[in-house]
Formats: structure tokens, sequence, C-alpha cells
């Protein structure tokens, strides 16, 4: 999904041309909660709802909805949408600033289709080449930053033990869910599901990069419907991605090895990526993410690498501030897989965000005896990277601002909250799940202490 | 002086052991059967601390976990001491007994403890026998980086190094290159140990006959293991099981009370019969915080607080392991320490609560107490005086009792015996070593030795000058 950076200034003028807020995300990239009905081009926006009555007359309403629409209006005729803010906000700093909008111009996705786009009425709909679908909610983990409408597993607890009380608003409320119509629907009934399998022929055309996320993908039917269809019809200029926590039953992971392997043997699709999900190492990963095994994921990673000599890997590590006491270990650990089975084909990727929400698992709320861990750190991954190359030097860049951002100043009152909130979670989860804190991250028990005293004592 | 009641005794059942180990063999010792530290981050093992560690052949161990303890190697030293011959690797207690034939050596008190004493005779007829003493260590994880310790014992020294390299010294053992050609390299958190599956394979078989359990490190609080361990013995464990923590005692204090709390519940559940927790403290103050780099010596005496005051059942042991820069400050580490059994005073126990265990320090040799010149080290007599002076009584019952009193007499008689020739020799080597590595020291961990030993800076000066 990188981009022709050489070609950035060009096309920042191209698509200014159009109109200094055109951007080419709204028209060729889509993201679809299947399992909601909710929507976004580009993840910057936040997602609305899919009408029904649209989607009734056109399965494209699953991207092409009327709000859409509108919205592309407004770009067309130099009208900044509200829901861009972030990068009008960016855009707005003095200087020659580089918002996501300029990005997206010079993604191999959007590249190629600027004419085409620019040349189109507003109310036009189009085949996006960039695709992100969810089906369910399905999945049997319960990660701890994760929330009930994208987990079964979370649901199942909620349901029965309800919200997790912290000092200011019960976190997983079922009420806020509702509210904010985030109910997963039944995927054996989900009209938006319908409707994709209806777009789907035709979408496939145009289509470049495809990715399923969840719940658990592999977990869902609907992704072994995709493997099928590709394994029928091939999709040769296709670049595949889907999300797994690599900790499903053997006989689904059989399953979608047993297609992704003639799929990749046959060139039936140009690339492959497997993302998965895991923000630090051994038994710290698996308090983080509830339901994980480390040792059979990692067995179904190998496993994965070993029969599928060019299919990638991408970790996404959303770096939280569970992630930093076990993170050398982490780093190590990637670089044995990186030594194991980088080839002329592939690398192992590790992409490094940090998490934002909920705050009480940010890494902005740790005391400040956590930066010289940091520290140590990115200077260990700076020597890894001297050394052998096997971090990179963007991983490192990554990890420093990462750092810079846990410094910032936060007020008082909020840092607080984040504090107290972190013991009331974690103390609730060990009591609901039979987890050990201390005895999983013994180093935070300084912490711990720190933030249970803030509860008891204000 | 004469010799107390206490004294009296441990010495005839001393001579009665060392009847019964001599009925068998001139050479035998139980240790060699019943007694193993293992080393699970590194694979290495003995059994008591004398003879070297050696690996455990992991293809031993792939037929039986027991290899654990019952490797070829120690098979063929025990088969040397049934028929009398003395393991080369024993030498400490050879040397000891030859030097007095009425000498104890560690070979005759380690047969007379609690976990030996009972079974001597029955040993040389066992051929893979299961330990009555393990002490075990599931890692180097540990926070602080103490002068005398090791890459593999410590993560952080490990890192250290790693970042700074070997320390400029001949003796071997500071160098990770050395470490790692010697099998001595931990295990990385994302490597498979199949050392610590063959300790979960081969515990639940083992517990039952064991008395002593002692958990080492690294820093045993920060391994998950050491929980764990602590959760399988709430079914495993058993009334006749003692079990010993080490600790550096600067965790967070949530963790000692979670472990203090913790042993009480197992033993009130019966499933241990007493529980101890070691720490280590050479000297008092700033001296004894650059011995053990993280060390914060208020924080550590107000641990010991928190965790006596906090549960009664809890002991609390403090091991000194004297070294050159233990003389400075000493006197001050036995009042406080004195100072600290007086405030935990167990009226009803029959063993102190709080207990000093005063040892040497044998390597790096560099660093040993013997590298002192004569007069400082003659010093220690004013403390041993003092010592004398605050001996447990009736009025007193805190004070320092026999075996803390035998300990720190022989301490005394040893750093004043004369220098044998082997130790001559070398003393030249060991005290350019000395001034080599503490000018590391301090521009490495940013300390600064004259600062905290102005009453040694005479003799580093010496040592300094030998320098090239």
């Amino acid at each position: 999904m990188f981009g022709d950076i050489d070609r950035l200034e060009e096309m920042k003028a191209k698509i200014n041309g159009v109109s200094p807020c055109f951007c080419m995300a709204k028209w060729m990239h889509v993201t679809i909660h299947l399992l909601t009905g909710h929507t976004h081009s580009c993840y910057l926006p936040p997602t609305h709802k899919i009408p029904l009555d649209e989607l009734a007359l056109d399965p494209t309403a699953l991207h092409n909805t009327k709000y859409k629409k509108e919205q592309r209006r407004k770009m067309l005729t130099g009208e900044r949408p509200a829901e861009c803010g972030i990068c009008w906000s960016i855009e707005d700093l003095p200087g020659d600033q580089v918002s996501d909008r300029h990005m997206r111009a010079v993604d191999s996705w959007t590249l190629p289709f600027f004419e085409k786009v620019k040349g189109m009425k507003w109310d036009e709909n189009i085949n996006p080449t960039y695709v992100e679908v969810s089906f369910s909610s399905a999945c049997n983990f319960k990660c701890s930053y994760c929330a009930p409408n994208v987990s079964t597993s979370w649901m199942e607890e909620v349901k029965k033990l309800g919200p997790y009380p912290l000092s200011e608003y019960e976190h997983q409320h079922l009420g806020w869910i509702r509210d904010n119509d985030l109910m997963p629907l039944d995927e054996e009934t989900n009209p938006y599901i319908d409707a994709f399998w209806k777009w789907w022929p035709d979408l496939v055309k145009d289509l470049m990069f495809f990715r399923i996320t969840g719940g658990e993908p592999l977990l869902s039917r609907h992704t072994f419907k995709v493997l099928e269809w590709i394994r029928e019809h091939g999709t040769p200029n296709l670049e595949l991605s889907i999300n797994s926590n690599l900790g499903i039953p053997a006989k689904q992971f059989d399953k979608f090895l047993n297609l992704i392997k003639p799929i990749m043997a046959d060139g039936q699709i140009r690339n492959f990526i497997l993302h998965t999900s895991v923000d630090t190492f051994g038994s710290q990963a698996e308090y983080i993410r509830n339901g994980m095994n480390f040792r059979v994921f990692e067995d179904n990673l190998c496993r994965y690498l070993s029969e599928n000599p060019r299919a990638s890997v991408a970790f996404m590590c959303t770096f939280n501030n569970l992630s930093v006491v076990g993170f050398k270990d982490y780093i190590d650990w990637v670089i044995g897989l990186r030594k194991r089975f980088n080839n002329e084909h592939r690398t192992v990727l590790l992409d490094i965000p940090h998490l934002q929400g909920p705050l009480h698992q940010s890494a902005r709320v740790l005391t400040p005896d956590y930066h010289q861990r940091m520290e140590d750190l990115i200077s260990y991954m700076q020597r890894r990277a001297d050394q052998d190359g096997l971090i990179s030097k963007a991983e490192v860049m990554k990890m420093e601002r990462i750092l810079e951002w846990m410094r910032s100043p936060m007020p008082e009152a909020e840092l607080r909250k984040g504090q107290k909130d972190f013991f009331l979670f974690f103390r609730e989860h060990d009591r609901r799940r039979g987890t050990d804190f201390l005895a999983t991250f013994p180093e935070m028990a300084e912490y711990w202490e720190h933030c249970e005293s803030l509860v008891n004592h204000g | 002086m004469a010799e107390t009641l206490e004294g009296r005794e441990w010495r005839a059942r001393l001579h009665d052991v060392t009847r019964r180990l001599d009925d068998i063999s001139p050479s035998f010792c139980a240790a060699k059967w019943l007694q193993v530290t293992l080393h699970l981050e590194n694979g290495m093992t003995h059994s008591c601390h004398h003879p070297p560690a050696h690996k455990v052949p992991l293809e031993e161990l792939a037929l039986h976990p027991d290899a654990l303890h019952n490797t070829e190697h120690k098979r063929q030293r025990r088969l040397e001491m049934i028929k009398g011959i003395r393991p080369d690797e024993c030498g400490h207690c050879w040397k000891m007994e030859d030097a007095s034939q009425h000498a104890f050596s560690d070979r005759h008190i380690k047969s007379s403890d609690e976990w030996a004493v009972d079974v001597l005779e029955e040993l040389p007829g066992i051929a893979r026998p299961a330990p009555s003493y393990i002490e075990v260590s599931f890692g180097n994880k540990c926070q602080m980086r103490c002068m005398y310790c090791s890459p593999e014992v410590s993560s952080a020294i490990w890192d250290e190094f790693e970042r700074h390299g070997p320390y400029p010294v001949k003796e071997a053992g500071f160098d990770l290159g050395w470490l790692t050609s010697e099998g001595r390299r931990p295990y990385a958190a994302h490597e498979h140990n199949p050392y610590v599956d063959a300790f979960w394979k081969w515990f639940p078989d083992t517990v039952a006959g064991l008395r002593v359990l002692r958990l080492t490190g690294g820093e045993p609080l920060l391994q998950e293991s050491t929980w764990d361990l602590l959760h399988r013995l709430r079914t495993l464990g058993h009334d006749q099981l003692e079990i010993d923590v080490n600790s550096n005692f600067m965790v967070a204090g949530i963790l000692l009370d979670r472990l203090a709390d913790t042993l009480v519940a197992i033993k009130r559940e019966g499933r241990i019969k007493r529980a101890r927790l070691y720490t280590s403290v050479d000297t008092a103050g700033a001296g004894a915080e650059y011995v053990r780099h993280g060390m914060n010596y208020q924080k550590l005496i107000a641990n010991c607080d928190r965790v006596l005051q906090r549960q009664p059942e809890i002991a609390v042991t403090i091991i000194c392991t004297h070294n050159v820069l233990s003389f400075p400050g000493f006197a001050d580490f036995l009042k406080d320490l004195l100072e600290l059994k007086r405030r935990h005073i167990g009226w009803l126990e029959p063993v102190p609560r709080v207990m000093l265990d005063l040892t040497y320090l044998r390597s790096p040799s560099f660093l040993s107490s013997r590298l002192a010149p004569l007069e400082i080290r003659r010093e220690m007599r004013s403390a041993l005086s003092w010592m004398e002076g605050h001996r447990e009584s009736v009025a007193a019952p805190w004070g320092f009792n026999a075996y803390e009193m035998n300990k720190m007499r022989r301490m005394c008689d040893w750093l004043e015996q004369p220098s044998s020739d082997e130790e001559e020799a070398a003393a030249f080597e060991r005290g350019q070593d000395l001034a080599r590595f503490i000018g590391e020291y301090d521009r490495r961990k940013q300390r600064d030795f004259n600062a905290t030993f102005p009453t040694l800076i005479g003799f580093m000066d010496g040592l300094r000058a030998t320098l090239p």
C-alpha cells in the first residue's frame, strides 16, 4: 500500500488542481463493516451507516452511499467535508504540509485512476480498488483493548458479567454500543453481506487490494468463500490480506492453509499478506490478548511461513502500556523470525502503531521511569539495526516517535484517571478471567502499586 | 573462650556423621546424591556449590528429565566417591580436610544436615536418587548489577556487557564470548528452553521426597515461574518441605507482600513446613549500594521490616558475601542488623526470625577480601568483639547466636591466614584486575569509588600504581 513518493509534489498539484479539498480515497478506498453496516473511505473520518433502502436498490451502496456522494460533491466543488478534519488541520499548519489526502494521491491503487475520477460526476457510482471488509464479530479472543462489538467472546462476557466499572464510567457498556448502532448483526441473515456477494463478481474486476478483518476472519465462512472463489476464478492482480489471531482451532487453520497454499503456488493472486496482532512477547502477550496461547500462535505462524515461501506476514503491534517491559524479548523474537523466514520474496513486517484508546492502556499513562526503559529499548533496537539490519531504521524511528508522544504533557486529571482505570480495569480483568497481573508483569508491580494508591487515596 | 552447649552438640553430631561417612568411604558426600542446584536458564548443574557447575547434556535429558540431577558426569563422581576416590571437582573439601585431620569440611557439614543425615547408608545403593534439596533458578532476569555478579546470573549485567563489552580483567567470566563458548549463555525468552520443560515434568515426581526447595535467580520475584511453582505447591507440597526464597528485596513492596502472604497461606494449608526469605547485603549504606548496583540500603532495611511485620511466620536471612569492599561500613552493618533482629524478635519461635549468614566471596578472585592489606583484614576482629558483646542472652534474645558467631570467627581466622604460595603468586595480577575493574565499574555505572570508600583510597591507589 506504499505510494510513489517521488511523484508526491506532482500529484499534490494535480489533485489541488481539481479542488483544494479533493481526495482520491473518497472514491477508491472503502472500509465496510459488514457486521454492523457501517462504512467509511479512508480510516480518518468516522464511519456512517449504510441505509438499507439504498442497498436494496444497488449493492454498490456499500461504498457509494448518498452520504458519501455528498462528501464527494463537496470535494469536487472546493468545500471541505467536515468529517475529513484531520487532514484540514494538518494542511492549515504553517509551511508546506503533507496530509493523508496528499499521500493517498500517490498510492498504487489511486495514482493510475486520477484522470478517470477527475472526469466523473459527483453522484456516479464507482468500484474502489482498495477494499477492507469485516464479515463477522465471531472471535475466540477477548483482547484487553478490544470491544464486545468486534468480539463475540467479549460480548458473551459482558452480557454475563456486565461492564467494567472504572473511575468515572462503565467500560464496555452494551447500552453505549446499542446507542451507537454498533451491535453486530447475525452473520447468516445480514443484508450487508448479501449485498457484498451480489457486488463481488463486479467489484473484484477492478480490485487491487482486498483485506478481510473481523472479529477473527478465519472463523467466518465468508472468508473461506472468498478464498474458494479466488481458487476457482483466479484474481492475479489482487493483493489479498487477511487478519488472523492465529489461535483458531487446528481444523480451521488447516482449511485455511489448504486453500492459500495452491492459490499462492498457482499465482492466483499477486500477493498474500497475513496480518496478525501481537503486542509483546510470551505470557505477557497472552495476557494482553486473552485467549492467545503464544506457543500455538508461534507454531501456526511458522507453519504458514514454512509452507508458503512467498507469502508474507505483517505483525501489528499495537504498542500499549503492557508492551514496554517485555519489548526487548519481542524484538529478539522478531529478529529470530526474520533470520529464519526473510527471503527474496518477503520480509517479516512489523508495524508499531501506538494504542490511543482506551486511555488506561495507553503508554502515555505510564510513569516517567518508563521513559528510561523506552530509551534503553530504542538504543538496543538501534544497535541491532546497525549490527545486521534486521531491525529497520523506520522501526527505530517509530519507537522514537512513541517515546516523544509518551513524554508530551498530559492534563494531570486525565493522567490520574488513566492510571486509576488501569488498576480498576486489570483488577477486574484478573477477577473475571483468572489472570494474574502481578505474576505476569512483576516488573510493573511498582506502577500497579502507584495506580492502586490513586484509587485508594485519591 | 569456652565452647557453648550448641557448639558441643554440633561438634558431636559432626563426629558421628564423619564416622558414618568413613564407614561408607573416606570420600563419600551425601550432597552428591541428595543436593542439586539447577541453573535452568542455561542448563548448568552441580551438587553442592563448591564443584564447578557442568552442563546437563540434552541427549540425557531427552531420555529422562531426572538427568537434571543424575547426569552421567555426576554418576561417575558418585562412583568415585563410593570407591573412596576423591573427585577432583570437590577440591575445596579435600583442601580443608588435608589441612587438619580434625577439621570438618562442608562434606561433613552437608551430610549432617536434616535433608541428608537419616539416609546416608542407603545412598550408595541408589542409582538415580531423587534429591532432597533442590536449589533452582528459572532465569537470569534481574534488575540489579551487583559488582561480583555475572551476566549469566543477571540479565541487566548481560545487557550492560552487550552495550559496553567485557571488563578489562584477566580473570575468565567477564566476557560474553567466553560464557557463550562455555555453554553458559542463558536461553533468550524467545528460545525454547528444554531444561525448564524437563523441570516441570520432573518436579511432581520429586517433590514427595523433597525437604528443602530454594528459589534463586536472577531475581526470583521477577520470574513468572516462581509464582507458578508456588501455585503448584498448594497441591504438591507437604509438611516436611522447607522453602527458601532468595530476593534482592529491591522489587516493589507489593511483590514482597504477595510472596510473604502466599508462603504463609501455603504453610497454613500444611503444604510446607516453614518458609524463609534470603536477601543479600555486604556492608552498610553507600558502600553496600556501590557493591550491589541498583540497591537502596534504606529501602532494603525497610522492606525487611515490611515483610517481617506483615507476616510473623516469615523469617529473613541476610546473606553477607564478604568481599574486599565490605570492610568499611561493616560495623554499621552489624549495628543495623542487630536492630533489625531486635525489632523482630520471635518470642515463641525456635529459630531467630532475622539471621545473619556470613560467607566470603571466592569468585571473582580479584574481589576477594583476602586482597585487602592485612591491617585492614584485622579490623574484622573488632567487629567480632562487638558481636561477642551483643550475643544472644535471656535479656537480649535477639543477639547474635552461636551459628552467627561461629561464622564470624571462621571469617576472621580465614582473613588472617598466611597467604599460600598460590595466593602469593596470583596477588599482583588480582590487584591489577581489581584496579582495572573498579576504574571501568565507575565509568560505566557513573560511580565514584574514592568518594564512596575514602578509607580504601590508599589501598586502591597502590594497586592503580601497578598498572602499566
